[in-house]
């Protein structure tokens, strides 16, 4: 009796509720704010929260106003009277009343939910100091104090963030375990891996043009205070963090292709052991090889944070990530979810699929907000065109990445042709074509040719006339379908 | 009403119409027909020339129609239409020689005409032809500096000109900060694109022409764009401070 | 296309004067008029030598050479005077770039054809002026730079920042940079200084399809990628001092702000909903024409007029995009100078289009007619005195934005009366053939990169080496080249030369 009292005096109004702080959650408060000024927003995070690094000026009245100067999220909501943040953990959620507990007891009640509680990184073995999985602003942070005297590390996965670690970390060894025959296979086939590859081995520190301007959103954590699971990483996120040991020699790096870490050797077998070297953590990979190492990267992919209680209802896919229909609605009505806890079950355009990117994340996050806005005021609205193409820019090897539609042929079996051009260390290019129209296109490097294939994927001209002179390096093409 | 008109054209008892009476009408109507506007042939018009006959209103209509008279109702103005219609006819077939006399009496005309106008404006009493008042014109030119005019009407409006737009107040109060107005009039005449007409007064007419109306453009496109600023004010969006560039406030 | 050895394809080539060249009736089938093209000595070689190539055994490709697209325009129904390319005309889609072509209003057999107006419907080049100079740019040229990218979001994916929601989309598209007027975006100087004065008034938003509007709403505020760009640039050279001075550049180091982009993928998705109505029309009409890709309407049609007023949305579309990328420039520009853009003198000098179809009038034999002048990647260049262009421009001419490749000079030309009476007006557009220079020179390896790729048991064709030409030293063509074929030729006049010293793009 008295409790309940106590939770009635307690209790918080809001029109909107968004649960998670990361790219998918500020992208959706982003949104609220701008297309629904006047309606309460309340975004719970247990994170510090990402902000957009960009000198623009807000175009609505709140979160937008990412200026560099501002220190932390709680300077937001005083600005800011109809945003607020609240630091704190999602403790339950009543879908059936609407309310959300957190962790201080408060609760709050709210008209439409949005979920932004994003995944963790799937790792190969829980409470290990020495195995640590990077997805999130806190684990990078964990992993870059580590690394400051490793000499050599294990990195698993084939992934964005796997390749990306390889790129950026100087002055360790590495031993580069992926499953796949090529390396970064999530994103690129194994002709742009032997594209690269040249590239990491002869991969020189010099590297460095932190100065020049960057072409994408730029995002950094509000505040360095670490807390548990944290934002997940945004585009360039190794700018802000210092990626690297202690040993000064050139930087090595070794694949070892088709394989996985079958096992950690305990103390015991690792005193069976007779090697020269003593190294705090053993593996054995599943081709029979043990490495010693300091540190081992697990970057193997995520799970979506699903499991929060009260959410036992929603239906889920797979990956256990909620469902969600075109509007990002869950199975449950006017509770949505945005970025890596959602999984798309829409019927989906040709050359869309879901990828748990940040790119995808602040699609999601921004179309969310339309969509439960519309919701609010009953008004229609359309799929937001981002859907319709997959797109995906990012950098590996200091080369420009760019990834359109189905790039790796996804969903055409092998029922398409490959068109290629490549010039060693400048350009890679590949194009997906089926019935003479273009599906999907890798392009690395500056091939300046990413908006005309954006268009003809969209177009869906026919190309067949030109056959392999579509990429003749003596025609114009970007200007050709100008 | 039309007296002056049809005593122009011609027409017998032109003091004598009057409008309202159906026979008179249709006496003009007839009578411009058969002596300026000839739509018809002359055997044609045998019906119109039937001026008693009830069906001389059908006729009408469709002579109004053949000749597109775009007024259907209103009898008086019908008849001011047919009068201005057959005046444009005679001045089309003789244009040369009524072009030649617009211009003289046409002047003299009104210039007898404004004293008869009863003014409380005492500008409007003076005697513009006086000796007195076109040497202060001319004295007047003098100070200004612009150059004299044959007629002294046309000095007078030159020097008001330049007093409008050069010694107003805001025109005065620059002047002390910039001496000279910036701008570069006299390049403008060399440089500009030559309207190649054989004759080198003829160009440089032309060329003056030019940019006299080049500068009531500018007027006028100064014009629109403070109109559009005004409107500006009322509908942009009040995310937006213009002046500063901002989206957002 | 007809294959004829090279020998005999010259004998329907006639040299006019040291800049001009007439391809005679019968260099392709059906021509209704003769062709025209502009070149210098350099550009000349560059063009026999792309036809010489067309000629050889075995080289039946998928683009035609420049040559062969300028006749095969002179054969479609309605085309009145010439067909005309100009210095920089290159491969495009159906109508080569760089290709004008007039067809008269009053024949009822007259057509308009996308692909005589491009996918990237008014692509153009805006010219803004600054008070500023070189010296106090460069100083903060980096701090600059990014705050350019902050603010106009560039490449694949981006999305405009300017807020739209799908009702103001649909007027934006009726009202083109009114639109932008009205929403307090821009300054009514801008208007003025604009080709249409901003709006093309047939526009008909009811004509768009919803995937074109659908595309186009994300998209609008952004840059694009490829070929398209911002530049700061400084004034290198002036040549006409006077005109210069009419468009508010006083001296060499003044800074400059270039942006070129257009409708994005709007313009695409018109231009493609069109080609489609389009083939349709001219089985029902019986419309033939050489080249497949010249697929077109009779003016008339509820096709022609269709795709007419869908144009002009995009062309709309355009003028906003870049009214609001000038916004955002005047923005970061007042940001990193702590000072208002009206403190910084930040004017349109002039906005162009050179993807566009326009109804004008021209004199035609002596006499007056109402012509559909199409221009792809070819600029207006209206004389001095002609009615349509502003007011500020009536001594000088209308001012030609001439981007150069990204990255080497651009060029502000004006329009000249002779001009008018060859060209309908019309100049070369220079922007393109980025980096082309650098790219024919590559050299294209994939043996170890096709082994890898093998593996995927996909059928794989390689851009072949076996045509990238030895012979043609660089099928690059300079933009002072063209420019300065332009200006000897007469058909405009050179005024003032940029050059950049930092480039905005995806």
């Amino acid at each position: 009796m008295n409790k309940s009292k106590k939770y009635m005096e307690k209790k918080i109004e809001s029109t909107f509720v968004i649960v998670g702080g990361g790219i998918a959650g500020v992208s959706c408060a982003e949104g609220l704010s701008f297309l629904a000024p006047e309606e309460n927003i309340i975004l719970i995070t247990a994170s510090p929260l990402i902000k957009a690094v960009t000198n623009i000026i807000p175009l609505g009245k709140t979160l937008m106003h990412f200026d560099v100067e501002e220190k932390s999220a709680t300077t937001l909501d005083k600005k800011y009277k109809m945003l607020q943040v609240i630091h704190d953990t999602v403790i339950k959620i009543d879908t059936i009343g609407k309310l959300v507990e957190i962790s201080n007891g408060e609760i709050i009640s709210f008209k439409i939910l949005c979920l932004c509680t994003g995944a963790k990184p799937k790792l190969i073995a829980e409470n290990n100091d020495l195995i640590v999985g990077i997805r999130d602003t806190e684990s990078v942070l964990q992993f870059s104090q580590k690394l400051k005297n490793a000499k050599r590390i294990i990195i698993v996965g084939n992934g964005g963030i796997a390749t990306e670690i390889v790129y950026e970390i100087k002055g360790v060894e590495i031993i580069w375990v992926i499953k796949d025959k090529h390396i970064s296979a999530t994103f690129v086939d194994p002709g742009a891996a032997e594209f690269f590859l040249n590239k990491i081995y002869s991969k020189s520190d010099t590297s460095d043009n932190k100065n020049m301007p960057s072409k994408r959103m730029r995002y950094v954590v509000s505040d360095t205070t670490s807390v548990k699971n944290g934002a997940a990483l945004g585009p360039d996120w190794h700018n802000s963090f210092d990626i690297s040991g202690t040993c000064f020699t050139s930087k090595n790096v070794h694949v070892e292709y088709e394989c996985e870490i079958s096992k950690l050797l305990t103390s015991d077998e690792q005193k069976h052991l007779n090697s020269t070297e003593k190294w705090p953590i053993y593996a054995q990979l599943t081709n029979g090889k043990i490495i010693g190492c300091d540190l081992i990267i697990s970057a193997t992919g995520v799970i979506p944070n699903s499991d929060i209680c009260g959410l036992e209802n929603l239906k889920k896919g797979e990956d256990t990530g909620l469902l969600v229909d075109w509007k990002l609605e869950t199975s449950e009505k006017n509770i949505y979810a945005a970025g890596d806890v959602c999984t798309a079950d829409w019927s989906k355009a040709k050359h869309w699929f879901q990828m748990r990117l940040w790119t995808q994340a602040h699609q999601m996050g921004r179309y969310a907000a339309k969509s439960m806005v519309s919701n609010l005021r009953n008004e229609e609205f359309l799929q937001d065109f981002c859907f319709e193409l997959f797109t995906h820019v990012t950098k590996f090897f200091t080369y420009k990445v760019i990834l359109l539609g189905l790039y790796n042929g996804q969903t055409l079996g092998k029922n398409y042709e490959i068109l290629l051009r490549t010039t060693k260390d400048q350009e890679y290019v590949k194009i997906i074509l089926q019935d003479g129209k273009m599906q999907g296109a890798v392009l690395i490097g500056e091939t300046d040719l990413e908006e005309m294939c954006e268009n003809l994927i969209l177009n869906q001209l026919d190309l067949s006339m030109y056959g392999e002179d579509l990429l003749n390096p003596n025609i114009d093409i970007e200007d050709y379908f100008d | 009403m039309f007296e002056r008109k049809l005593k122009a054209l011609g027409y017998m008892e032109w003091d004598k119409v009057n409008g309202n009476n159906t026979q008179h009408f249709r006496k003009v109507i007839l009578w411009l027909e058969d002596q300026k506007i000839r739509h018809y042939k002359i055997e044609d018009r045998k019906q119109l020339r039937n001026i008693t006959s009830p069906e001389w209103p059908n006729v009408f209509e469709k002579y109004c129609n053949d000749v597109k008279c775009p007024i259907t109702k209103n009898e008086a103005g019908q008849l001011e239409w047919f009068i201005g219609y057959a005046i444009w006819l005679e001045f089309g077939d003789d244009c040369k020689k009524y072009q030649q006399i617009v211009g003289s009496k046409a002047k003299v005309k009104n210039e007898v005409k404004i004293p008869n106008i009863k003014s409380t404006n005492p500008l409007d009493n003076l005697d513009f032809d006086n000796d007195a008042f076109t040497t202060g014109v001319n004295s007047i030119a003098k100070l200004l500096k612009v150059p004299k005019h044959s007629d002294h009407l046309v000095t007078l409006q030159a020097c008001s000109k330049l007093v409008c737009n050069k010694l107003n107040a805001d025109a005065i109060k620059q002047s002390n900060n910039v001496v000279s107005v910036k701008g570069k009039p006299l390049t403008a005449m060399t440089i500009v694109p030559s309207f190649n007409m054989g004759d080198i007064m003829l160009d440089n007419a032309a060329k003056g022409l030019s940019l006299l109306y080049i500068q009531d453009l500018r007027n006028l496109q100064t014009k629109i764009n403070e109109t559009i600023v005004a409107v500006q004010n009322i509908t942009a969006n009040p995310k937006t401070d213009t002046k500063l560039g901002k989206v957002g406030k | 296309m007809v294959v004829r050895q090279y020998q005999e394809e010259l004998k329907y080539l006639e040299k006019i004067n040291e800049y001009c060249w007439r391809i005679k009736k019968g260099f392709q089938p059906n021509m209704n008029v003769e062709g025209v093209f502009y070149v210098n000595h350099t550009l000349e070689r560059l063009m026999f030598e792309e036809l010489r190539n067309a000629c050889r055994p075995g080289a039946v490709g998928g683009f035609l050479p420049g040559m062969k697209q300028i006749a095969n325009v002179a054969a479609l129904p309605g085309i009145v005077w010439r067909s005309i390319g100009l210095p920089d005309v290159h491969s495009g889609y159906g109508f080569a770039i760089g290709n004008m072509a007039a067809f008269d209003m009053d024949d009822p057999k007259s057509i308009v054809s996308p692909g005589g107006v491009g996918f990237d419907i008014n692509c153009g080049v805006r010219l803004l002026r600054t008070n500023l100079f070189e010296s106090d740019v460069l100083p903060i040229k980096e701090q600059l730079a990014q705050s350019m990218f902050d603010h106009i979001p560039v490449g694949v994916g981006s999305k405009g920042i300017i807020p739209m929601n799908a009702r103001d989309l649909e007027e934006a598209l009726e009202m083109g940079m009114d639109w932008s007027l009205r929403e307090g975006y821009i300054w009514a100087e801008d208007k003025e200084h604009c080709e249409e004065y901003g709006r093309m008034l047939n526009a008909d938003p009811s004509k768009v399809s919803m995937r074109a509007k659908k595309r186009g709403l994300p998209q609008l505020g952004t840059l694009g990628a490829g070929n398209h760009y911002a530049e700061i640039q400084v004034v290198d050279e002036i040549y006409d001092k006077w005109a210069a001075c009419k468009m508010g550049i006083e001296e060499k180091g003044q800074i400059c702000v270039m942006i070129h982009s257009g409708s994005r993928g709007f313009g695409h998705q018109v231009a493609t909903d069109a080609l489609v109505q389009m083939e349709k029309a001219m089985k029902r009409d019986n419309i033939e024409t050489n080249d497949r890709q010249l697929a077109c309407a009779h003016i008339k049609s509820q096709e022609g007029q269709d795709y007419l007023k869908a144009m002009a949305a995009a062309a709309n579309f355009a003028w906003v995009n870049r009214s609001s990328m000038t916004f955002l420039t005047r923005q970061a520009f007042a940001k990193q100078f702590n000072s208002s853009p009206d403190d910084l003198d930040m004017h349109v000098i002039y906005d162009v289009s050179h993807n566009i179809a326009k109804i004008e009038e021209h004199m035609v034999d002596g006499k007056q007619k109402t012509l559909l002048v199409h221009r792809k990647g070819s600029t207006r260049a209206f004389p001095p005195h002609h009615p349509l262009i502003p007011v500020d421009y009536q001594l000088t001419g209308q001012p030609v934005l001439i981007g150069g490749t990204m990255g080497t000079c651009s060029y502000v030309l004006t329009g000249t009366e002779q001009g008018m009476k060859e060209t309908f007006g019309s100049t070369c557009h220079g922007a393109g053939r980025a980096l082309s220079r650098a790219k024919s020179r590559r050299n294209l390896d994939y043996k170890q990169v096709l082994e890898k790729l093998e593996e995927l048991g996909i059928s794989i064709r390689v851009a072949s080496p076996k045509l990238v030409m030895e012979e043609a030293p660089e099928s690059y063509k300079n933009v002072t080249d063209v420019v300065n074929t332009c200006h000897a030729a007469g058909i405009s006049k050179k005024c003032i030369k940029l050059r950049p010293i930092a480039v905005i793009k995806g």
